[in-house]
């Protein structure tokens, strides 16, 4: 069958073209089991519920592991995917942007041309951006400091005479 | 290419990867099918989002490849991700991330035309195309292509993105 055929032909095309990254990942993934496996060779194993607990900087862990994030994140990551689908288009342009042929054949017309295209383009989206800035989408909720109208008894000096004393 | 790689037997490589991003892609979806966790599942549909994206490196699809690398799982995983923890509530702390799945039956269904569909147009198509040329210069033909004759193509492309983010904020807003 011609698909099958054209599967193969496109496997061992990317077998050559991929072979030193596939050659590094399988080189990741065997360091990261050969040294795993040599420290639980040589560790020695005693277990006890204290060790088995989460470790959070000698705080007792508490609470869930899953809690609902603020609402901001989404429309963040909303901006970002909208940029990122940008970039992809921006992928196929820095191929063709710097072509020293085509920069020599039209003396240097081609790069003005190209990177004003491509400005043009980013700046739309940057609209956006502005307009979502402008509108307060992006404003964080910030958490307010309550002032206190505690009064200490003891005057400033008084730390001033210690530090004196014991520096 | 070097000499010594053209001696080298590529057979067991090319069915090894093959292997192992055809099983990514089927098993993590059949996972996200099945899981009762819906973050389990999001994982799943990472793996197959992957798998998939390896599928399209296989056949010589490098861009196609890049682009549902960074845009599948790079950003609207993640955007799905967000959406489960922005919404993880429950009566218990267990019921928080629980599926339940209403419609396995028409959504099989569904699959297996989509499925039946897919491998039938590929194989007819499979004939007409062809791989001899490697993708790099096919990226390059893409951005020559954006930039003279689709260069209009790509600013509307500028201007519905730049629709959508005012859309989405605007209604996430809300």
């Amino acid at each position: 069958m011609q698909f099958f055929e054209n599967t193969v032909v496109g496997l061992y095309l990317m077998a050559r073209n991929f072979f030193f990254i596939f050659l590094f990942v399988l080189g990741g993934f065997l360091m990261l089991t050969v040294i795993l496996m040599i420290a639980k060779l040589l560790r020695p194993t005693k277990p006890n519920p204290e060790k088995d607990s989460t470790y959070e900087s000698g705080e007792e862990a508490a609470g869930d592991a899953v809690i609902s994030f603020n609402i901001r994140f989404y429309i963040i990551a909303l901006i970002f995917l909208l940029f990122e689908v940008e970039l992809v288009f921006l992928f196929p342009w820095g191929t063709v942007f710097g072509n020293a042929d085509l920069i020599e054949e039209t003396n240097g017309n081609w790069a003005w041309y190209a990177i004003t295209e491509m400005f043009v383009f980013i700046g739309i989206l940057a609209l956006g951006l502005v307009y979502a800035w402008r509108e307060g989408h992006l404003d964080w909720i910030k958490s307010e400091q309550i002032e206190s109208n505690f009064k200490a008894e003891v005057p400033l000096e008084a730390y001033d005479k210690i530090n004196k004393k014991y520096s | 290419m070097e000499d010594w790689m053209n001696q080298l037997d590529w057979a067991w490589l090319q069915w090894l990867a093959l292997g192992i991003f055809g099983f990514g892609a089927v098993g993590g979806a059949l996972y996200l099918f099945f899981t009762k966790n819906i973050l389990y599942g999001a994982y799943g549909l990472l793996t197959s989002l992957i798998s998939v994206g390896g599928l399209f490196l296989m056949n010589g699809a490098e861009f196609l490849a890049v682009s549902q690398i960074m845009v599948y799982v790079g950003g609207i995983l993640i955007l799905i991700m967000f959406g489960i923890m922005l919404s993880a509530k429950g009566e218990k702390k267990e019921d928080a991330l629980k599926v339940v799945n209403v419609n396995s039956l028409v959504s099989l269904l569904f699959a297996a035309v989509m499925a039946g569909g897919l491998i039938f147009y590929s194989v007819k198509m499979g004939g007409s195309r062809s791989l001899a040329e490697p993708s790099a210069e096919q990226v390059q033909d893409l951005g020559m292509s954006l930039m003279t004759t689709q260069v209009l193509v790509l600013e509307l492309v500028g201007v519905l993105l730049l629709i959508v983010l005012i859309g989405a904020s605007y209604i996430a807003k809300k």
